[in-house]
């Protein structure tokens, strides 16, 4: 079972590795690091621009393979991302933005997978009844609203909490109140005040998807002989559905977890620009607009190390559920 | 196990009472065989929601086709004098930071929203179909080739490799945007068709093609193909409404449809500025575009039970 499982990681790694280098090239090839420096005035001279791309690995007249091969050495050897155009290293700036990023994420997935399970398991043993249409239609109508306009809804909602609480009840600019002072307690409900609501609106996006695959999988078990036979030698109907049915459900569900979270972290990274958090979304949208190419680089490489965890974290669920893999 | 038994021998063939010779009779074979598509259209026509969404989509259709049948006010013609009026006779929704006329701005939307999605989701069916297929059928490098593209796409996810594109393009326009959203999205598609196919393979029927000598490819055209398009169907419906939730996202960054064409992401992006004041800008347009994914939901959800014999004999 380590094997398998070290096999599913070695693959994943590469595909990582060449989504990585894929994204390297497209944004060398396509963003212009060179345009902000001729919009100046003065502009500098040539040869300060030069210097400058060349300081940063990035001009445009060195070939796009031997910039990735040197971004690729500098990685390996100085364990370093390269310089971002603010003079700043990628590598600090990301270290300093990810527990945002990752905070937001894992809460927000972790919960939304266990609301999302439970919803289907639910919804699937009370097929067509009121309830389990409310579940369908309501993660429908999530499913049809963009992320962004969830994470207004929930801000206007908040406004009108706060205003009808007369104080303020639910802060959630940024990711904490600027020059807030008090124990370290005070500090950490503040934070996770500020947190409550983006975790609320990926909780949702999350919960959405789950439930209507969980449901579809376990409508497929329920229907199953082994269900049958269970009931057949005495178990209860709870006992039956838990002990047997829930646990042959999620094994397709571990693969679908990895395969949705990309959709989770696009949807986190657009929650982080909308709750104004200081996270890898929004670093993401900087380095863009800045032609940052190392920026984009080492923010694909950190999506891709996440995607590259989930996914082997996924063959961890799979093989520890489904016993034929393990040999 | 048989030798244990003396009898189990005549256990190997069914007794003649298990199938009665009427069953067998009642078959009528003039009658012209009962395609999936006809079972499919009988479950479907029985479900309201089937009416319901079908009714709706065509008249967003309508209304992206003939927007001025809808609105007689002018989108374009704003008075600054109205910013943020409310509703009043003629205008039912009220009026935009710009004192614009917001119903008239969502009629006017709907073109460039819709033809985002309708666009992408042909693109991204027939590339899936068409890739997926081969692959599926012919295996070998190209499946190989096709399989590790789709899983590389897999590792970037839609939205960020689209606002890398998307900064770049030298023009925003629809058919940019649905060029750009496909060139993430059919991997997807091509991965669910090359499933189906590869099952459809082996079926009994291809093997009776071969023994009739129809050629390989006449059989992935003529029988593989139209046995395999069911789950692709479905999920192109589906896809068509995260397109056009996925433009709206782009605009609401920047970098989607240039502020000068008219969509509901636009709208909804230029209502952030007045979102404490005046959030009806924004949730008019958010629920015209979310009443339109909907729409599309549903239809994917009725069509998908419909094509399902598992899913039709439950209900």
């Amino acid at each position: 079972m380590v094997f398998y499982i070290f096999r599913r990681f070695v693959n994943y790694f590469f595909l990582s590795m060449i989504a990585t280098c894929l994204a390297y090239i497209v944004s060398s090839l396509a963003l212009d690091p060179a345009a902000k420096y001729y919009g100046r005035n003065p502009q500098p001279s040539q040869q300060t621009i030069e210097n400058i791309l060349n300081g940063l690995g990035v001009n445009p007249d060195v070939p796009v393979l031997q910039r990735l091969w040197d971004w690729l050495v500098n990685i390996v050897v100085h364990g370093s991302l390269g310089t971002g155009v603010n003079g700043v290293s990628i590598g600090d700036q990301i270290i300093s933005r990810a527990g945002v990023s990752l905070r937001l994420l894992l809460i927000g997935s972790l919960i939304g997978a266990i609301v999302g399970v439970t919803l289907g398991v639910w919804g699937a043993v009370r097929q067509y009844k009121l309830s389990d249409q409310v579940v369908t239609y309501g993660s429908y109508l999530i499913f049809a609203t963009p992320t962004f306009v969830i994470g207004v809804l929930l801000m206007i909602g908040a406004t009108a909490l706060n205003g009808a609480a007369g104080m303020q009840l639910i802060t959630f600019t940024g990711e904490y109140s600027a020059g807030l002072t008090g124990s370290w307690g005070e500090l950490a409900l503040d934070r996770g005040i500020h947190l409550l609501l983006p975790t609320i609106a990926l909780v949702l996006i999350g919960a959405a998807g789950y439930s209507r695959y969980q449901r579809s999988v376990m409508l497929d078990v329920l229907s199953a002989d082994f269900i049958r036979t269970a009931r057949a030698k005495g178990r209860s109907r709870n006992s039956a559905l838990v002990r047997h049915g829930v646990r042959v459900a999620l094994i397709p569900m571990s693969t679908f977890f990895a395969y949705s979270f990309g959709t989770l972290v696009s949807g986190s990274i657009m929650l982080e620009i909308v709750f104004s958090f200081h996270g890898m979304g929004e670093f993401a949208l900087n380095a863009i607009s800045q032609n940052d190419i190392n920026a984009v680089a080492g923010t694909t490489l950190f999506v891709a190390i996440l995607i590259l965890f989930s996914s082997t974290l996924s063959e961890v669920l799979y093989a520890a559920l489904d016993p034929r893999v393990r040999n | 196990m048989p030798n244990k038994n003396p009898n189990a021998q005549t256990h190997y063939v069914a007794a003649l009472e298990e199938t009665p010779v009427e069953t067998v009779d009642r078959l009528d074979e003039s009658q012209k065989a009962r395609s999936t598509w006809a079972d499919a259209w009988d479950a479907m026509r029985v479900r309201p929601s089937f009416w319901i969404s079908s009714a709706l989509i065509l008249l967003i259709v309508i209304v992206a086709l003939f927007p001025s049948l809808f609105a007689q006010v002018s989108p374009t013609q704003c008075d600054l004098g109205d910013s943020h009026a409310g509703p009043e006779d003629g205008h039912p929704l009220g009026y935009t930071r710009q004192g614009c006329d917001i119903y008239a701005r969502i009629i006017f939307g709907t073109q460039a929203s819709v033809t985002v999605g309708l666009l992408a989701t042909i693109l991204v069916t027939f590339t899936g179909i068409i890739v997926g297929s081969l692959a599926g059928y012919y295996g070998g490098l190209l499946d190989s080739i096709v399989s590790r593209i789709g899983d590389i796409f897999f590792a970037v996810p839609t939205v960020l490799g689209a606002i890398v594109l998307m900064s770049v393009l030298p023009e925003r326009t629809p058919i940019t945007i649905a060029l750009v959203l496909s060139l993430f999205a059919w991997p997807q598609i091509a991965r669910i068709m090359r499933g189906a196919v590869l099952s459809a393979r082996n079926s009994d029927y291809v093997t009776a093609s071969v023994a009739l000598g129809v050629s390989k490819f006449r059989i992935l055209l003529r029988h593989v193909v139209p046995n395999s398009i069911a789950p692709v169907i479905v999920i192109a419906t589906v896809s068509l409404g995260t397109f056009i939730v996925a433009e709206a996202t782009l605009s609401f960054l920047g970098i989607g449809l240039p502020p000068g064409i008219m969509s509901w992401g636009n709208d909804i992006d230029a209502a952030k500025s007045s979102l404490r004041t005046n959030p009806q800008v924004l949730l008019y347009p958010a629920a015209a575009l979310s009443v339109t994914v909907l729409a599309f939901l549903m239809l994917g959800d009725v069509v998908r039970d419909a094509l399902d014999p598992e899913a039709r004999a439950r209900r």
